[in-house]
């Protein structure tokens, strides 16, 4: 937790203030990143720039609220420019969006099939709900999406995510019961 | 969830040294910013300097909105001059006299060099013009409705007449008396008016003019002057009443018109055309 010395520092420009941010805040917001984006080198690249854009933006930050929710608020928006300039750049080049060798590292393959399945806004929530335990206040300011209408998404995603999760252990417990078979 | 909130958690960073890069950004962003601000700057600038170049054309642009001279004679509608360009006046201490929009501001000049200091014009001098008009006090009018400044010279010419004689009353009046018989050129001395536009509108018809013929265009072959010579329609015998109308200024014979240098020049009195020539032939244009 940062005093509010540097955080007035902060604010004021120091970039002493900002090295301890960042020493701070790269790693749950790297991991962050890396959820939402489903892409460690892309979500490195995010992460950059949400600290320059907190710094270009310090005077925006009022002293006494929540730096951290203010910081993961700036890189869900610098996330979202990034998926949105990389859904041009595949378009422009008819690329596809295959998983690399390089996400393989960092995300387990159940999770990254879940998430992939999601949009980055649902992938920010489920991250703010389950792994942060954040309130739906504190989402829906880092979203910038009402209170109510994170709670429904949430209950709808839990619904869907269940579905899939029995779908795939109905999935396996067919290929085993087909291995049986042929065992027999 | 709780499966999932597990492997969330086991999302293991790679170790990143962003702080170096983060810091080199902001300082390339702020030079950027810099050059930007100083290339807006300067574009501003440019801006500036290219409408202040603009200025003066828009304020020519807005001068040559103008205006027709249109008289309205007894046979035919005469158009002098159809680019007159306004130009604007700033006068001080005007007397005003009527109401809005109708009214007239007056002043008057010590002399004529005052009132073309003020004014800002060039009234064309004449040879032939009686000097000491020139000395004495001359009216400025203007017309606000139709936007006109007007000078009066009166008496500018006075020709062959004889015992020329001005003099000021007790009340400010100025008395001319002068002599002339049936064989003398000038029968009353001739007047002349500069008018000219201060500003756009819709086009100047000069009125009182029906009497008058539209007699012959004249281009001097001494200072180019294009006039129009404007001849009173009845005749008048020559007798003594005829005298008398005359001497009492209540008739003016002839009367021309022509522009020069956006000023718009009247000159009448009572002498033919041979005589008028020699005033238009007399007027000084210097480049």
């Amino acid at each position: 937790m940062l005093g509010q010395e540097t955080l007035h520092a902060f604010v004021n420009g120091d970039e002493g203030a900002l090295e301890e941010i960042i020493d701070a805040y790269s790693k749950p917001l790297l991991r962050y990143c890396i959820s939402i984006l489903c892409d460690a080198e892309e979500a490195k690249d995010v992460l950059q720039e949400t600290f320059i854009k907190a710094y270009e933006k310090r005077k925006s930050f009022q002293l006494g609220a929540s730096l951290d929710a203010w910081l993961y608020r700036i890189a869900y928006t610098t996330a979202i420019d990034a998926v949105r300039s990389r859904k041009r750049r595949f378009k422009l080049f008819k690329a596809n969006e295959n998983r690399s060798s390089t996400q393989e590292s960092y995300i387990s393959e159940p999770l990254y099939s879940i998430l992939s399945s999601l949009s980055v806004a649902d992938r920010a929530l489920l991250f703010g709900r389950v792994l942060d335990e954040r309130s739906y206040k504190e989402l829906s300011q880092i979203l910038n999406t009402s209170e109510s209408a994170l709670r429904k998404r949430f209950e709808r995603l839990r619904t869907r995510i269940a579905m899939q999760a029995q779908t795939e252990q109905n999935e396996m417990l067919r290929k085993s019961y087909e291995k049986g078979e042929c065992m027999s | 969830m709780e499966l999932i909130r597990k492997q969330f958690a086991d999302i293991q960073p790679p170790e990143v040294d962003i702080k170096r890069n983060v810091l080199l950004q902001i300082q390339i962003r702020k030079r950027n910013r810099r050059r930007r601000m100083r290339i807006l700057k300067a574009a501003s600038l440019l801006v500036v300097i290219t409408l202040a170049v603009q200025f003066p054309r828009i304020a020519v642009v807005a001068e040559n909105l103008y205006r027709n001279i249109q008289l309205s004679l007894n046979n035919e509608i005469l158009v002098i001059h159809n680019d007159m360009k306004a130009a604007p006046i700033k006068v001080d201490d005007l007397t005003w006299v009527g109401s809005k929009p109708d009214r007239v501001g007056m002043k008057q000049y010590d002399d004529i060099h005052a009132a073309e200091a003020e004014l800002k014009i060039e009234v064309l001098h004449n040879t032939m013009s009686y000097e000491p008009v020139l000395k004495r006090q001359i009216p400025f009018s203007y017309f606000e409705k139709q936007k006109v400044g007007q000078l009066l010279l009166n008496d500018l010419f006075i020709g062959d007449l004889r015992n020329f004689k001005e003099s000021i009353m007790e009340n400010g009046d100025r008395q001319v008396t002068y002599s002339a018989d049936h064989t003398t050129n000038y029968k009353s001395p001739v007047s002349m008016k500069v008018m000219w536009f201060t500003g756009g509108g819709a086009n100047y018809e000069a009125g009182s003019l029906d009497v008058y013929n539209y007699e012959e265009k004249y281009i001097s072959p001494v200072n180019g002057i294009t006039a129009y010579f404007l001849r009173e329609t009845s005749q008048i015998a020559f007798n003594e009443e005829r005298s008398l109308i005359y001497a009492a200024g209540a008739r003016t014979d002839a009367v021309t018109v022509f522009v020069h240098d956006q000023l718009f020049y009247t000159i009448s009195g009572n002498i033919p055309s041979d005589e008028m020539k020699q005033i238009i032939d007399s007027f000084v244009i210097t480049e």
